[in-house]
């Protein structure tokens, strides 16, 4: 008889995680995780060149990887702690935000463009990079407009932020595009370098890896104006109010003393790119007074 | 766990459209399939029962291959390595001006591994009802194409009708591997409502219910066809 109500008690309770979860969220859980445990858990990309990547020795490294190790560094001294364990999981477009939305992750550390949308279920450190839209070609198809893509085939990821934008350049432009759906990065890049799409849309930032990632890196063109405004961050767990705290203050300090703009120019100088202006304010408006 | 759930937003535009046209590629791409299937999967299924060995080897090499490989990698080499092979002209309309490139390679592909395992159930069939009659009907006078045609074919295929009932099941639920070249069927059209909503779960489990309800509907389809075609008496007449 015994079992039996201890088996309703187990199911009962279940049942009410599963419908109230958001009350067995405790607030500020990875602080008190890192005070129990000293760890932290950072999610980080895999191939995504020069912002979060595996190096030739299989470690995470880039530019994120960096600014998070700061932020990590403040937290420790915020919280004095004496150390801090990092473990790395990997995640992917697809799932980076449902890995930080249920706690798995307690800060990703790549290049998530900050929207409304996303906010709803997830918390977004500052600014840290900007990207805009570009079209990867070519060099020998003659793409260097939006305006040269009528008629042509457009290849673009399903899932970013670059779709919605595409609709709305072909319906601007009145473009007559049959627009191709890929799955992810390397798919675009191998849809234009076999013929299958004349152009790949999408945010500049991942152009990077891809034409270093490519067997003729020579034959490709990043063309077109660039296009809409995609600020990236860190993603953090909802209901961590001290933690995200740690992350503004101590991305703030670095706006300010301009190590920000160093370390974007030790991973992104090779690249040719410098702190753009859209950049450049975003950091001067996360740079509260102490 | 941290999650607000929210199952208004699948009724939403364009959420809703998406879920819709996933569910119709999804239902094209099975069919799709299940046409290769049926039709590849017959021949093949009866070139492994006949006398002539140089037949029997080419429809066991078939079998052997296409069942062999995992669809994956199969639907991989149609999609990025096939259209490469061909003489470049010929490739480039693959690639680009064949209508919706992405659809037919995946109801090619799949329809082609499904092929392989349709085969072997019509083989089966042919060997366990009709092939034993094979001698009196031949003995009747017939010829062996007319005694196929007549006799061994009806019988044979009329048992098979339940298990080919599974294989089209495998075909339904195959049909979402194609997302991996970009089609947006209903896996995929979760997924992408997941990616700008974060309601995964919603999504997902919508599509859950949409596969099983897609399953029972195939599931009851074909035991209509049994029927029909009297597959059921055969089995009960059996000895």
């Amino acid at each position: 008889m015994k079992s039996v109500q201890r088996v309703l008690i187990l199911a009962g309770a279940l049942s009410a995680a599963l419908i109230v979860p958001a009350a067995a969220q405790t607030v500020d859980a990875i602080v008190a995780k890192l005070r129990s445990t000293g760890t932290l858990t950072m999610g980080y990309r895999e191939t995504l060149l020069p912002t979060s990547y595996l190096d030739d020795n299989k470690k995470p490294t880039g530019y994120a990887i960096e600014m998070c190790h700061r932020i990590i560094d403040d937290a420790k001294k915020e919280l004095k702690l004496p150390e801090i364990k990092v473990n790395y999981v990997p995640v992917t477009i697809q799932t980076r935000q449902a890995l930080v939305a249920n706690g798995t992750i307690d800060l990703e550390c790549g290049g998530t463009v900050n929207t409304f949308a996303r906010n709803k279920q997830v918390d977004f450190s500052p600014v840290s990079y900007v990207a805009a839209s570009q079209l990867l070609v070519l060099k020998k198809s003659g793409i260097a407009a939006f305006a040269d893509l009528n008629g042509k085939i457009v290849a673009v990821a399903t899932g970013g932020s670059s779709e919605p934008e595409l609709k709305h350049i072909i319906e601007e432009n009145k473009l007559n595009v049959r627009v191709l759906t890929v799955n992810d990065h390397a798919a675009g890049l191998s849809a234009v370098e076999s013929r299958r799409a004349d152009a790949y849309f999408n945010d500049n930032a991942a152009f990077f890896s891809l034409i270093k990632q490519s067997k003729a890196p020579d034959n490709l063109a990043v063309v077109g104006p660039e296009y809409g405004y995609s600020p990236q961050g860190f993603m953090v767990p909802k209901n961590n109010p001290t933690f995200l705290w740690i992350v503004h203050h101590s991305m703030g300090q670095m706006f300010k003393s301009g190590e920000a703009d160093k370390i974007y120019n030790k991973w992104f100088g090779p690249f040719g790119a410098t702190v753009g202006p859209k950049l450049k304010a975003a950091w001067e408006t996360f740079s509260y007074p102490e | 766990m941290n999650y607000r759930w929210n199952w208004g937003i699948l009724l939403q535009e364009p959420y809703w459209s998406w879920i819709w046209s996933g569910l119709e590629w999804t239902l094209l791409i099975s069919l799709g399939s299940w046409i290769v299937a049926l039709a590849v999967g017959t021949l093949f299924g009866i070139a492994r029962t006949v006398t002539n060995r140089a037949v029997r080897a080419v429809a066991d090499l078939y079998v052997g291959v296409f069942r062999n490989i995992p669809p994956l990698v199969q639907l991989f080499l149609w999609y990025s390595v096939f259209p490469e092979v061909l003489p470049e002209a010929v490739g480039l309309w693959v690639k680009r001006d064949m209508p919706s490139p992405q659809f037919v390679t995946a109801s090619v592909a799949i329809g082609l591994f499904m092929a392989a395992r349709v085969a072997e159930q019509v083989r089966a069939g042919i060997d366990a009802a009709g092939l034993h009659l094979m001698p009196a009907a031949l003995a009747t006078g017939l010829r062996p194409w007319q005694a196929y045609r007549l006799i061994v074919l009806p019988l044979g295929l009329r048992t098979i009708i339940k298990p080919l009932t599974s294989e089209f099941l495998i075909t339904v639920k195959m049909s979402s591997i194609s997302l991996t070249i970009g089609v947006l069927e209903l896996t995929a059209e979760s997924r992408h409502i997941e990616n700008y909503t974060f309601q995964g779960f919603e999504a997902f489990g919508v599509a859950t219910i949409l596969y099983l309800l897609l399953g029972l509907a195939v599931t009851a389809i074909m035991g209509l066809v049994d029927r029909w075609f009297g597959g059921d008496r055969l089995r009960r007449a059996a000895p």
